[in-house]
């Protein structure tokens, strides 16, 4: 009989957060470079030659809801390089956030929602 | 060297245009969160505009407090410590604390950033040497 040793998981963090995309849309056209500076990591910056309102606020609402599931306070724009998202199927993404300062590293994953005008993003980190 | 009301002219045009609000309602007192309706990207839009408009670069830790709300010496049980109040006092002295000591909810915290607080940091790193009452008053 096989024997499979199940591992205990629980819920150690929820975020949500919902943008605007035309807040976004005006945020970008008045900061589009200091965004892809200090906002954007590397990869990031090399995935989005051009940063869409609707790409830029799928990365922001991601990253905030990723941010407030991880209960860790504001590190700055330099915190938000720190995290890495992947895209899955569907609406779906993983995240991995490595902090500079508490060291800490976070994993989690989560999912996009749209109404109208509004992108939200829901995310959950397991203990 | 920036004069007191070309000053707060400056922050409340910056905060109408990154807020959506009317310069009228920028007041010193408003806190950004609960009378200004700041949200997470009008934080950071706040930010880019103050550092264009003054033409300088503003670290994380000089406005927020990002450091002190992990550290167990300063905030227990969802309220700010005594350690963790001088702490704040210490490092963001544009912070005016007064109303928040009588009931020091982390959560609360967000209420002590205001248009004053603005303008007390931008004096400090503008060089200037006080902000008299005509500008914060």
């Amino acid at each position: 009989m096989l024997l499979i040793k199940q591992k205990k998981i629980a819920l150690r963090g929820v975020g949500v957060d919902l943008v605007s995309r035309n807040r976004v849309k005006q945020f970008l056209s008045c900061h589009g470079d200091y965004v892809r500076e200090r906002f954007l990591n590397s990869t990031e910056r090399r995935s989005f030659k051009r940063l869409s309102s609707r790409a830029f606020a799928e990365i922001f609402t991601a990253k905030e809801a990723f941010f407030k599931a991880c209960g860790e306070s504001w590190m700055g724009l330099e915190g938000f390089q720190g995290m890495r998202m992947k895209r899955l199927m569907g609406d779906h993404f993983e995240m991995e956030w490595r902090t500079g300062r508490t060291k800490k590293c976070y994993r989690g994953e989560g999912h996009f929602f749209r109404s109208g005008d509004l992108v939200g993003a829901q995310a959950m980190i397991w203990r | 060297m920036i004069m007191e009301k070309e000053l707060f002219t400056k922050v409340q045009q910056t905060l109408a245009g990154a807020l959506g609000v009317d310069e009228a309602d920028i007041v010193p007192e408003a806190s950004l969160k609960r009378d200004l309706g700041a949200e997470s990207i009008d934080f950071i839009d706040i930010v880019f505009r103050l550092e264009k408009a003054f033409d300088l670069k503003i670290p994380a830790g000089d406005l927020f407090p990002s450091h002190l709300l992990n550290d167990e010496r300063f905030v227990k049980e969802g309220l700010v410590t005594a350690e963790g109040l001088t702490e704040l006092r210490t490092k963001l002295p544009y912070l005016e604390l007064e109303e928040f000591v009588k009931d020091p909810q982390i959560t609360k915290l967000a209420d002590c950033f205001t248009v004053k607080m603005l303008l007390r940091y931008l004096t400090d790193r503008l060089g200037k040497s006080s902000c008299s009452d005509q500008c914060c008053s």
